[in-house]
């Protein structure tokens, strides 16, 4: 018997703590990665000429550390967080949370080894060889299973609306997981899906923009509607947005992925529907990023002093910019010319680095906060220097691929006045240089802020552990 | 405004589905707006909104304190 | 305020909100829609590579796709996906570009591995799309037929190298081999990262093989499902033979895009 009435819920937050840490240093490396491969671009003298860190095998390797190790981890730590706390009762399994962290770890260590080897399936964001696609079938069950039994066994009356977008998460990243993951393999590291051309480009993509619809919006809206409201003190600005917003995202976002492909052999109305789709999804989006602003109405205040509210603030900006920014490049005549070109890539990174990773980070600080039971981070000041690196860094990486993605396009499709192509392709490709060196600068502002993150949080817990053992302070109150 | 022209008589069976689920897509979307923002509803939707803040306790693990 | 004041969707969404297993339920229902909508049509639906099933000989126009070559007349359906039974050339290595998308043969199926696995797909994306300059840069648009043998499509998202959609045929072998080897060799400018070691690694002849076995039995495979005869398949070893990864990729990179004979006579921009 460990609590009577009176005394508090006692939560099981060890694993909580273990994610944190892992998703802190798990960003450290994925932008490292990035970093890497943008250099690669920008010279490509820097591949080496070894075959285990080509772009080409480096980038599948970015791309999932940075989804699925950093974003795995920081989702998984919010959410085993958030179902404990809003239904007031601990987990409902331990041991299997315990499986989930060591399974998720394995994992990204499997993926660690593949890429390099070039263990690829071929399809973006899904390259893990079928083995460990079924350990992260595997795991992802036993998280989602783990959350949904906590959320029934919850004290309060209620299911509080992160856990509703965590949910969707879960079951739909397990329907895109199974059916796209679906193969018949040729040997222990490599398979061919069972999908040929143009019903694999749906599946794939169907599982590519949910991947981000889902994994990297809906988990992280869970965040932002626990941490925010959390952050500064106050109530969620309208519980109606919210309810507007979770089902329409949850019912619209699926339809996204034929957006991806316009113009190819896919039938042509399954583009169309998609873009229609994409462009009703920007008032839900924008109605989400509203909620969470005007959260902040009579707190605003707050962002003079506390830097975790600002990465919370600055991430919504960043989430209502890019939710606009992709139903306009969904649509078939923008999308003629940004589609291929870097466009799509700082398109990305906005969400990715500006959106995921703010929310994500401005998360992980509440969080170590309580979980360590300190009043403040080793030192705010850091928290402020990792916000401006992390802001300064995304936006002079989107501003270069901007720029470069719109030239690419344009250079592409220029006539001259005899009516044949201006330019050819090593043009446009040469044109591209300065532009990458300025994405890899901006990446490198951003990768260093993870650095200073991963290290403030460090300091954070071993400054916590040594006043509970001193015994110095009387911890929590 | 030929972007939005519509060629009826050319309109294959797939186009006719595709308008059809966007319409359906349009109307219900129209519907949960109703619902969701009807002043009558709003004690109901917005009785859960404090939820979050409700829980202030610091985090019992259970640790040697 | 009373209970009867509220209309019954809001009672719906208060019931949602307390119970665990109608929130589960209600999210996988509204999750499923937009995928069921736009995935299964394709398996049903004549625009698109399924027409091949048309090739059983009940409806040649295969719904109302069609595709017209350069003297403005259809293209017959045998001709944009070959068909031994029909075609004068019977068998893979009878076969000549024109007589319609064809299977790979062992060395374009040991390219197309490395293809995968050296991530070429991330910077080269392989679908032309029904643009001027496109058409004036790679050719003619692509068509769903021309993937129906690819399992895990190679269409690509990103064009940091050019489309290769129909990059076959257009450089010599010697070309490719020492482009890839060295690209900035044979192009100053390019950013792509240097090959070389493929002309030192020997295929891959058990997997290749065992990839041609496993293609004949793909549940989805919307062509005859003994794309490869057994006797085929028994052969293919001394195909791949001796061969490097090099030679597989050249190999794959030359039948891409020739299959179908959609015009002749244009010299593309590079």
């Amino acid at each position: 018997m460990e609590a009577t009435q009176a005394t508090p819920v006692k939560y099981d937050m060890e694993v909580v703590r273990w994610f944190t840490i892992a998703a802190a240093i798990y960003a450290v490396v994925g932008t490292l990665v990035g970093v890497i491969i943008a250099a690669e671009l920008a010279w490509p003298f820097l591949n080496l000429d070894i075959p285990y860190i080509t772009f080409g095998r480096l980038r599948p390797l970015h791309t999932n550390a940075v989804i699925f190790a950093f974003g795995g981890c920081a989702l998984m730590a919010t959410g085993f967080y958030i179902v404990q706390r809003t239904g007031a009762t601990k987990l409902w399994s331990k041991g299997l949370a315990w499986f989930t962290f060591w399974g998720w770890n394995l994992i990204i260590v499997g993926a660690v080894i593949s890429y390099p080897m070039g263990w690829s399936q071929g399809k973006e964001y899904a390259e893990l060889p079928w083995i460990i696609d079924i350990m992260v079938a595997v795991v992802w069950l036993s998280y989602g299973l783990n959350y949904i039994m906590t959320v029934a066994n919850r004290k309060t009356s209620h299911i509080y609306v992160s856990n509703w977008f965590t949910m969707s998460m879960i079951v739909m990243i397990t329907y895109l997981h199974v059916v796209n993951s679906l193969c018949i393999p040729v040997s222990l590291t490599a398979s061919y899906s069972i999908f040929t051309g143009v019903q694999d480009a749906m599946v794939q993509w169907w599982w590519g923009h949910n991947a981000v619809g889902f994994y990297l919006t809906a988990g992280f809206l869970a965040m932002m509607y626990y941490f925010v409201p959390k952050q500064s003190g106050r109530p969620v600005f309208s519980y109606r947005l919210s309810v507007l917003h979770f089902w329409a995202l949850t019912f619209g976002y699926v339809w996204l992925g034929a957006h991806h492909l316009q113009y190819t052999a896919l039938p042509d109305w399954t583009g169309s529907l998609g873009a229609a789709v994409s462009l009703a999804m920007i008032i839900p989006s924008w109605g989400g990023a509203m909620n969470g602003m005007m959260t902040m109405s009579g707190a605003w205040d707050k962002l003079r002093t506390d830097y975790i509210l600002r990465f919370l603030v600055v991430s919504l900006a960043f989430y209502a910019m890019s939710t606009f920014e992709g139903p306009v490049m969904s649509l078939k005549s923008v999308n003629a010319l940004s589609h291929y070109t870097d466009w799509t890539v700082g398109h990305v990174h906005s969400g990715a680095l500006g959106w995921t990773a703010m929310v994500a980070y401005g998360a992980m600080y509440h969080m170590v906060k309580k979980l360590w039971g300190v009043d403040k981070m080793y030192s705010d000041g850091l928290v402020n220097v990792h916000f401006w690196l992390a802001t300064i860094g995304t936006v002079i990486y989107i501003v270069a691929l901007w720029v470069s993605g719109i030239m690419q396009g344009l250079m592409w499709r220029d006539y001259d006045e005899y009516g044949t192509l201006t330019y050819t392709f090593v043009e446009s490709v040469s044109a591209m240089h300065p532009y990458y060196v300025m994405r890899l600068v901006g990446g490198l502002i951003f990768n260093i802020g993870t650095i200073i993150a991963l290290y403030n949080i460090v300091m954070t817990v071993r400054q916590a552990s040594a006043l509970r053992s001193s015994g110095a302070v009387p911890a929590k109150a | 405004m030929g972007y939005l022209g519509m060629d009826v008589a050319a309109m294959t069976t797939n186009d006719w589905l595709g308008v059809f689920f966007v319409l359906v897509a349009a109307f219900g979307m129209v519907a949960v707006y109703v619902m969701v923002f009807r002043p009558a509803n709003k004690a109901m939707f917005e009785s859960q909104r404090r939820m979050a803040l409700d829980d202030e306790d610091p985090i019992n693990m259970g640790e040697k304190r | 305020m009373s209970d009867h004041d509220k209309i019954y969707s809001t009672k719906f969404q208060d019931a949602v909100e307390r119970k665990t297993v109608l929130m589960f339920v209600m999210i996988a229902l509204a999750v499923a829609v937009g995928g069921i909508v736009e995935i299964v049509p394709l398996f049903y639906l004549p625009n698109n590579a399924l027409c091949s099933s048309a090739l059983a000989g009940n409806d040649p126009t295969c719904g109302n796709t069609q595709h017209i070559g350069k003297d403005g007349s259809v293209i017959p359906m045998d001709k944009i996906i070959w068909n031994p039974a029909t075609s004068a050339h019977k068998t893979l290595e009878d076969w000549v570009p024109g007589d319609g998308v064809r299977p790979y043969k062992p060395l374009e199926l040991a390219g197309r591995a490395v293809y995968i696995r050296e991530g070429c797909y991330l910077c080269h994306s392989q679908n032309v799309r029904p643009f001027r300059d496109e058409k004036d840069r790679y050719g003619h648009y692509s068509i769903a037929e021309e993937s129906v043998y690819d399992h895990t499509f190679q269409w690509g998202s990103k064009r940091t190298g050019p489309d290769l959609a129909r990059v076959g045929g257009k450089y010599s072998d010697e070309w490719q081999r020492r482009h890839l080897a060295y690209p900035r060799a044979v192009v100053p400018e390019s950013v792509m990262p240097n090959f070389a070691w493929l002309a030192d690694m020997p295929v891959n002849v058990a997997e290749t093989v065992q990839t041609m076995k496993v293609l004949t039995i793909m549940p989805f495979n919307p062509t005859p499902k003994t794309i490869y005869t057994d006797a085929y398949i028994d052969g293919a070893a001394a195909q791949l033979e001796g061969k490097t990864d090099m030679d597989a990729v050249i190999a794959y990179l030359q039948g891409m895009g020739n299959h179908v004979k959609f015009e002749e006579g244009v010299n593309y921009r590079d």
